[in-house]
């Protein structure tokens, strides 16, 4: 076996060009069936996620109908802000219903160490790390569990004294501090970790975007209620709300609510009715990249098996020496499955590269084999058919 | 029989090919008709107006309706005016002229009342008063006559609502006119501005010129345009070695005819007619398979519809890049293996 694998790496090296176009046609390939296998792992988990959220009441999001002129208004009028501060009160300390908000962003840290975090961006030998500010209700909603320290406490998000942000910080980070540390952003603004998150974390801000967002390489901060002051603060966070009740007729509240302070134009929509839109999204863009899927590896497929045919052809009478010195099929098998062989592994390896999951990762190798069994298929069948006095024949000609 | 025996792979690349570039530039063209097509029903001969303030602080104390009024005095023209009032919605306003939306019921706006269309799944907003529908926006209700689903034209993001325009509200804003002509609309600007020369304005016609009507195809069009690609790639790769291969596969007949005194140019062509009737005959089945995958909704979010132009546009794009790989495949032939030798005769 072993000396079958080196005649067919050396088969490879003769035919170095072919060999590397080959290696491309099938890296694209696999990257491809990568990315297919991730959109399916990442619409599943959307759908779950979703029924997490919904299973046992209704959560509606804020669509803001305001025109930026009046936005400009509002963020130009200094008497906005009081008003703003009850129409805040009244969506997120509500007796009828809950709410809860965030919103993302990213601070730039200088810790060599974090560069070695995996999903922390370098910027000009500083880390960027993504967070989410959230308001009370999300750890709840999202079912995010703590793996060591503590969750936000009501204080967290109504502190005027402290000097330190408390922050909640994503597994991977968890190899550069632990709970208790305190760090400094770019801006001199300190933060300490109170608690590390569990593996696997994720949310959606599924009226925003439709992607699931990991927060294992992400920090969760808490919206600290005392530092609100201009429109601008509450302008963050009201508008991409969402409330959650099995009641409609709050939501017609808050729009009211609004117009009469003269803020905000709002409409609604429930997140039941958002997310099908999300998953036609997420859909079109499985349907893509199935279609260039299928255009490579409809290519790579015929590239293969000619590819396979003109070795067969070129080693005929090889092979015939092979068979009359003893060699079984199986051994002829196994030198041309092994022109294969190298070029799949390196494809397979490469996929590493990219932010791959278990589940990923045993789709795209199933696939792999599916498609090296049908490259090989043909030449196989056209060897075993040939008989070895045809092969020896094939010499004289 | 024996023309097909020897070709079996440049058909399966052939059927690959005609497969996808049918489908390709069947989307292609479609989606640049789509680019002549303007939003919200408005017809090829609109325009956007923009209206503001030479000073961008300054309030103008004029109203819209000041604006319809010139507009109406200019021309005795039926025509709509929509004015954008948020990300989601415009206000309309309509003289003698229908709303161009393809509404539920075919209702239309009754004039003077402050009326709304909405999309669908806006309906939920509804909020009923005296046995009548209504939306609030702005803190004024407007009445629901009717419901649309919206259509994504281009690259704009589709409306979910259309209110009566509010000839109160500042003048300042964005506009698109349909059913005057430019220079009606110029002429009641400038009037405008002689009343408040502080106003400025810009008038342009909504209709895309060639070019940026291309820049929004290949936007649009990105994954198909980046498949072509691919596809050319891939032939460059993978088709010159196949078709050097079926030459060689058919070096019998070809030392058959340069005994009998065929010239190089001879083979050539001979070679040449064989290798587009094998194309044609493939592409025939691609175009096939094309159908088929349309016809049963394989690829229905990335192509929508099978076009006889990009069928003709596909074909040609094939014979070119077959020709093109018999030519450099008998070169490659010619210089390496001597199959085929110039000036034999």
């Amino acid at each position: 076996m072993g000396n079958q694998f080196l005649l067919a790496l050396k088969d490879l090296w003769r035919q170095k060009g072919q060999t590397f176009i080959l290696l491309v046609q099938i890296m694209l390939v696999i990257g491809l069936i990568q990315f297919a296998a991730l959109s399916f792992i990442d619409l599943h988990k959307m759908k779950e996620e979703v029924k997490k959220l919904t299973s046992d009441k209704e959560i509606y999001g804020l669509m803001d109908l305001t025109s930026e002129k009046d936005i400009d208004t509002l963020m130009n009028d200094d008497k906005k802000a009081p008003v703003m501060r009850s129409l805040y009160e009244f969506i997120f300390h509500n007796k009828n219903f809950s709410a809860f908000r965030m919103s993302s962003n990213s601070l730039s840290v200088k810790d060599p160490a974090l560069l070695k975090v995996k999903g922390v961006t370098p910027i000009r030998g500083q880390s960027e790390i993504e967070y989410v500010m959230t308001t009370e209700k999300f750890l709840d909603y999202f079912r995010i569990d703590i793996a060591k320290g503590r969750r936000f406490v009501a204080e967290d998000y109504v502190n005027k004294k402290t000097k330190s942000t408390p922050v909640l910080i994503g597994s991977r980070l968890a190899q550069v501090w632990d709970v208790g540390d305190i760090f400094t952003d770019a801006y001199g603004d300190q933060y300490k970790v109170i608690g590390i998150l569990k593996e696997g974390a994720t949310y959606i801000d599924i009226m925003a975007s439709r992607e699931i967002q990991q927060l294992d390489s992400m920090m969760i901060s808490p919206v600290n209620d005392s530092k609100l002051q201009y429109f601008s603060d509450y302008d963050d966070i009201i508008p991409g709300s969402y409330i959650v009740s099995n009641d409609e007729a709050v939501m017609k509240q808050i729009v009211d609510y609004a117009a009469k302070l003269k803020t905000y134009a709002f409409a609604y929509k429930s997140m039941s009715q958002q997310v099908k839109h999300v998953i036609a999204d997420k859909q079109e863009w499985i349907q893509i990249q199935l279609f260039l899927l299928s255009l490579v590896m409809s290519f790579t497929l015929i590239s293969l098996i000619v590819s396979l045919l003109q070795f067969v052809a070129k080693n005929r009478y090889e092979f015939g020496i092979h068979y009359l010195t003893g060699a079984t099929d199986k051994y002829i098998i196994m030198r041309i499955t092994f022109q294969l062989l190298p070029l799949f592994i390196i494809g397979n390896l490469v996929n590493f590269f990219i932010d791959v999951t278990v589940m990923s990762v045993c789709v795209t190798f199933l696939a792999s084999i599916v498609l090296g069994m049908l490259a090989v298929i043909i030449p196989v069948m056209k060897i075993r058919r040939m008989g070895l006095s045809s092969i020896l024949r094939w010499k004289i000609k | 029989m024996g023309l097909l025996n020897k070709s079996y792979y440049i058909i399966a690349y052939y059927i690959v090919v005609a497969t996808f570039t049918c489908l390709a530039f069947s989307s292609l063209i479609d989606s640049y008709e789509q680019t002549a097509v303007l939003p919200d029903g408005l017809s090829p001969g609109s325009m956007r107006v923009t209206v503001s303030m030479s000073e961008e602080d300054k309030e103008s104390s004029m109203k819209t309706g000041r604006l319809i009024k010139k507009l109406t005095t200019q021309s005795n023209d039926p025509f709509l005016l929509y004015k954008d009032i948020s990300s989601y919605g415009k206000a309309f306003f309509l003289q003698d002229h229908s709303l161009p939306l393809s509404t539920a019921n075919g209702h239309q706006p009754k004039q003077g009342h402050s009326v709304v269309v909405l999309d669908h799944e806006m309906a939920h907003n509804i909020r009923k008063k005296d046995g009548e529908k209504y939306f609030r926006f702005n803190n004024r209700d407007y009445e629901v006559i009717d419901f649309f689903t919206p259509k994504d034209v281009g690259m704009e993001l589709a409306r979910k609502f259309f209110i009566t325009l509010d000839p109160t509200t500042n003048v300042t804003g964005m506009y698109e006119v349909d059913g005057l002509s430019m220079d009606s609309v110029d002429h009641a600007l400038k009037s405008l501005q002689k009343e408040e020369p502080s106003l400025k304005f810009e008038v342009t016609p909504l209709r895309l010129t060639v070019s940026e009507r291309l820049e929004h195809v290949i936007q649009d069009q990105l994954v198909v345009v980046a498949s072509l690609l691919v596809t050319i790639v891939f032939i460059m790769m993978s088709t010159i070695g196949t078709t050097t291969a079926w030459i060689d596969a058919r070096r019998d007949e070809i030392y058959a005819r340069y005994l009998v005194g065929a010239r190089f140019r001879d083979v050539r062509r001979w070679l040449l007619k064989e290798y587009l009737f094998v194309v044609f005959g493939s592409f025939a089945v691609g175009a096939m398979c094309a159908f088929l995958l349309l016809a049963v909704g394989a690829f229905d979010k990335v192509v929508t519809s099978f076009d006889g132009r990009g069928l003709v546009t596909a074909l040609a794009f094939c014979l070119l890049i077959g020709t093109s790989t018999l030519v450099v495949a008998t070169w490659i032939d010619q210089r390496k293996k001597g199959i085929i030798r110039k000036g034999s005769s």
